[in-house]
């Protein structure tokens, strides 16, 4: 399953494929104060990528992978 | 010309030619889904064999009308005339091209543009289809602007990390910027821009930015695409071109300049650019020890190129080649690193030293010359000479380095070689053909003479001059099919290219082992077998074969090999594509199966997992999450085993869970003669494909059982389902076999589809060689029976399609 979804958090793990992005952009929008669990994020499609940087979750935990989060929770939370 | 690209056309021109017309055929009949599953099928064909040439317009092309189709496939779209004459157009400008290609080896010189004109074009069909809204095809601005760019213009470039800036403007390295705005509509092409961007070529940095500020969420489509990339790549222009030549039309791509020269390397060079400032415009004067020293690793580098030539090492050896090169001669200011890196992707897109050869050969001799201005006596001179003799003797760079001796002795040895056209040598063997079959009916002839009239000598000569003749045929046969034998190898030189090109592009790392490439088959055969290994060896790559991390991760080497090996087996040639990656979990299938309404939920209970595996090859199944340029459009497998059926062979697929694929397709080494054993049902004679026949066995009446309506009986602790082909036929006349008077039935035991079942007949009769044709006319509308042969006596013998058979109960 590459994304679980729990009472506030969604964790996305492996590889979340395009189908997922729907879903969770249904289940973030409804979920305003959610968050998501990336820590087992191998790859996110670009479609993922873009509901989470629409939605804007809180992020609680950053990928495991350093590749991703080098840049990732930046992407999504942008501080500058 | 390279045989690859000849292969290619060939195959290309056919299959276009077959489009064309099926086109035709579709605008009178826009609803016939076999028709557009055809289309698509040759459009896909097209696409994948183009990728293994550097021809991106074509391939976009391609690409561009196969997405098409697709929409039309799933009936989301149906072709207006207008759309058909815009993809006649596409294919009238893929024959162009296919022309332009064969005399000229390249594509024309306005090949781009058209190229983009049309595939935007293509795009607008489907973008109109989905959305209905005016076309959003490609800004033609946003065009391959490939260019020299000021930093200063890229207003990103601010966002770039203060440490990768400060390597940037010292001009230490060459950066190629690269914005990406994707299509709207890419995520429906299957594109993961995302992806595209994170397995860039040399990424350095990246960042992902909204096109337009995110609308209000209620509004807010998921799957259209507002993202923006921005990327740096330390990678050539070449080769991040490369990697985005299906998107090119999406993408900025700007070589930023290096305002001062390259890092020099080696104390020679610390040497000489400390003399030498590229700036000059004049070529400095070089002292004699520089001369020389660069003399000297300019012929290093000669030395390096002809080396023998081993397909896993060319790509880094061109590439240091190159990268030396660009590093040391700008300094003398006697080649650009423009020259160089043209040359060099050159080199890499021909598999060959030979561009990178001819500019270092270039070099050496204007050193040569200035040179012997100033010193008439130097020593490196003659020796360079010599080099250059020998090198510029060999005209042809392709094979020069793989096969230098052989190049002498070809001359002698092609004086022996016959070109034959196909055609004669399909009327020798058809020739043959009509031998065996008139050469059969001497038995006849004989019994005649014995029954009939009664000459028992003239029988027995008879029959000793069928021996004879029968010897001499089956020999003329031999010889025949010799001459049409060709290695199956000439099917396998394309894979080493299609391999490394798509594993990089995957970004795994794969090694192609090839055996048995001398083993031979009939010339039909091997051409038969060209388009299903492609797929296999694609499916293999894209959804077998792990990243590596995924392979260290489970404790195997990161290099996968797939290994393609081919065997004589008897009368047939066995083909295995076997790779040691994570292999198919029969569960997976057997779901998918399901859910796709190809087996039912009493079979997903039941399957056997080897029997589950065999489902990958049914229509419509693709176990790929995405569907990418590669493969996973569910038309793969199918159309493999449909080829490789159409040749009179058969595929299975054996596979562990974790430790990799094997793909074996068995075909027979010749399709001109078939051998058929023939049986009797009633008073009709009926030939069984010889390959199927398992065994005769003649079993009791007693020992039929009946399970669920269906006659079985246990032979050899194994259930064997029966078939009375007297029932299937409706054959009322009376005509029982001695045998079976005391209730003993015959029972052919024949594989189908690879299990087997038993087809009880009323006799068994001799195995013969027939010519097999094909039903025509009327005829054509009976599955059942998979073609005629013309037996000795006259009779026409129909063989049956036990496939088809025992779809009718």
């Amino acid at each position: 399953m590459p994304v679980i979804y729990k009472k506030t958090v969604a964790c996305l793990e492996g590889e979340c494929a395009v189908e997922e992005a729907e879903a969770l952009f249904e289940w973030l929008r409804a979920r305003p104060k959610a968050r998501v669990n990336l820590r087992h994020l191998g790859h996110p499609h670009s479609a993922v990528l873009q509901v989470l940087m629409a939605t804007r979750p809180v992020v609680s935990v950053a990928p495991d992978d350093p590749a991703l989060a080098a840049w990732l929770p930046d992407a999504i939370a942008p501080t500058h | 010309m390279n045989p690859l690209l000849e292969a290619f056309l060939g195959e290309a021109r056919d299959l276009l030619e077959q489009a064309g017309a099926r086109f035709l055929d579709l605008e009178k009949s826009p609803d016939d889904t076999e028709l557009v599953n055809e289309l698509f099928r040759s459009v896909h064909t097209i696409k994948g064999a183009s990728g293994l040439f550097d021809i991106a317009p074509f391939t976009r092309v391609v690409h561009a009308a196969e997405d098409v189709l697709d929409r039309v496939r799933g009936e989301e779209l149906i072709l207006s005339s207008e759309h058909i004459d815009q993809l006649l157009d596409a294919m009238d400008q893929v024959g162009t091209w296919l022309d332009d290609l064969e005399t000229g080896g390249s594509l024309g010189p306005e090949a781009e543009s058209i190229g983009l004109c049309l595939s935007t074009g293509l795009r607008e069909i489907i973008a109109n289809c989905d959305d209905g809204e005016a076309p959003v095809g490609a800004d033609p601005k946003a065009g391959e602007a490939v260019a020299q760019a000021n930093p200063a213009d890229i207003p990103w470039l601010a966002q770039v990390p203060q440490s990768l800036r400060d390597g940037l403007s010292a001009g230490h390295e060459q950066w190629v910027a690269v914005s990406y705005a994707p299509d709207e509509q890419c995520f429906f092409q299957g594109h993961d821009p995302l992806h595209t961007v994170r397995s860039l070529p040399g990424m350095a940095w990246f960042e992902v930015v909204a096109r337009e500020s995110w609308a209000d969420l209620a509004a807010l489509d998921p799957y259209l695409c507002n993202l923006e990339f921005h990327a740096l790549s330390r990678a050539g222009q070449g080769e991040v071109e490369h990697h985005l030549r299906y998107v090119l039309d999406q993408v900025e791509i700007l070589s930023l300049p290096s305002p001062v020269p390259a890092q020099p390397v080696g104390e020679v060079v610390d040497d000489m650019s400390a003399v030498v400032t590229p700036d000059d415009d004049e070529r400095p004067a070089l002292d004699t020890a520089e001369r020389r020293a660069a003399a000297e690793l300019l012929q290093a580098q000669l030395e390096v190129l002809s080396l023998p030539w081993e397909v896993e090492l060319w790509a880094g050896r061109i590439q240091s080649v190159a990268t030396v090169m660009a590093r040391v001669f700008p300094v003398f200011g006697m080649v650009t690193d423009a020259t160089i890196e043209t040359a060099k992707t050159e080199a890499l897109h021909r598999r060959s030293g030979g561009p990178l050869r001819v500019l270092i050969e270039d070099l050496l001799h204007d050193l040569a010359i200035s040179e012997a201005d100033i010193d008439e006596d130097d020593p490196v001179v003659p020796a360079l000479d010599g080099t250059l003799d020998v090198v510029a003797g060999e005209d042809d760079p392709e094979d020069d380095a793989a096969q230098p001796a052989a190049d002498k002795v070809a001359p002698k040895a092609k004086s022996c070689v016959l070109k034959v056209d196909q055609a004669r040598i399909d009327t020798l063997m058809d020739l043959v053909g009509e031998l065996v079959v008139a050469k059969n009916a001497l038995p006849f002839l004989a019994r005649r003479a014995e029954q009939v009239f009664g000459v028992r000598d003239l029988a027995r000569e008879i029959k000793g001059q069928h021996a004879v003749i029968n010897r001499l045929a089956e020999d003329l046969q031999h010889a025949v099919m010799q001459v049409r034998m060709v290695p199956v190898g000439t099917a396998f030189q394309r894979f080493p290219r299609l391999v490394r090109d798509l594993s990089r592009k995957l970004n795994k790392k794969v090694r192609l082992v090839v055996r048995g490439e001398e083993t031979e088959a009939d010339k039909n055969v091997v051409e038969d077998l060209s388009d299903p290994l492609i797929h296999l060896i694609r499916n293999s790559l894209d959804h077998g074969i792990e990243t590596p991390e995924a392979r260290l991760a489970a404790g195997k080497p990161d290099e996968a090999q797939i290994l393609l090996r081919a065997t004589q087996q008897d009368d047939r040639v066995v083909i295995e594509i076997s790779d040691d990656g994570k292999g198919i979990d029969p569960e997976v299938i057997k779901r998918k199966a399901y859910e796709r309404g190809l087996i039912s939920e009493e079979v997903l209970e039941s399957i056997s997992d080897t029997d589950a595996l065999q489902l990958i090859f049914a229509a419509g199944l693709s176990t790929a999450r995405q569907v990418s340029d590669l493969s996973g459009r569910g038309v793969g497998m199918d159309v493999v085993r449909n080829a490789v059926q159409r040749a009179g062979g058969n595929v299975m697929v054996e596979s562990e869970l974790g430790a990799g694929t094997t793909v074996r397709l068995s075909l027979p080494l010749s399709m001109a003669v078939t051998s058929v054993m023939m049986v009797r049902v009633g008073d009709e004679g009926f030939g069984v494909p010889f390959e199927a026949v398992r065994e005769t066995v003649r079993i009791d009446e007693s020992r039929i059982r009946v399970i669920k309506q269906r006659e079985t009986v246990v032979l050899r602790d194994r259930l064997l389902p029966l078939f009375r082909l007297r029932n299937l036929f409706r054959l009322t006349a009376p005509g029982r076999s001695r045998d079976n008077e005391d209730g003993v039935v015959a029972v052919l035991v024949v594989n189908v589809n690879g299990s087997e079942v038993g087809l009880v007949v009323d006799d068994f009769h001799e195995a013969i060689d027939i010519i097999l044709k094909p039903l025509e006319g009327v005829m054509n509308g009976f599955p059942v029976y998979s073609g005629t042969a013309l037996l000795g006596d006259g009779r026409v013998l129909l063989v049956l399609n036990l496939k088809e058979l025992v779809q009718c109960r």
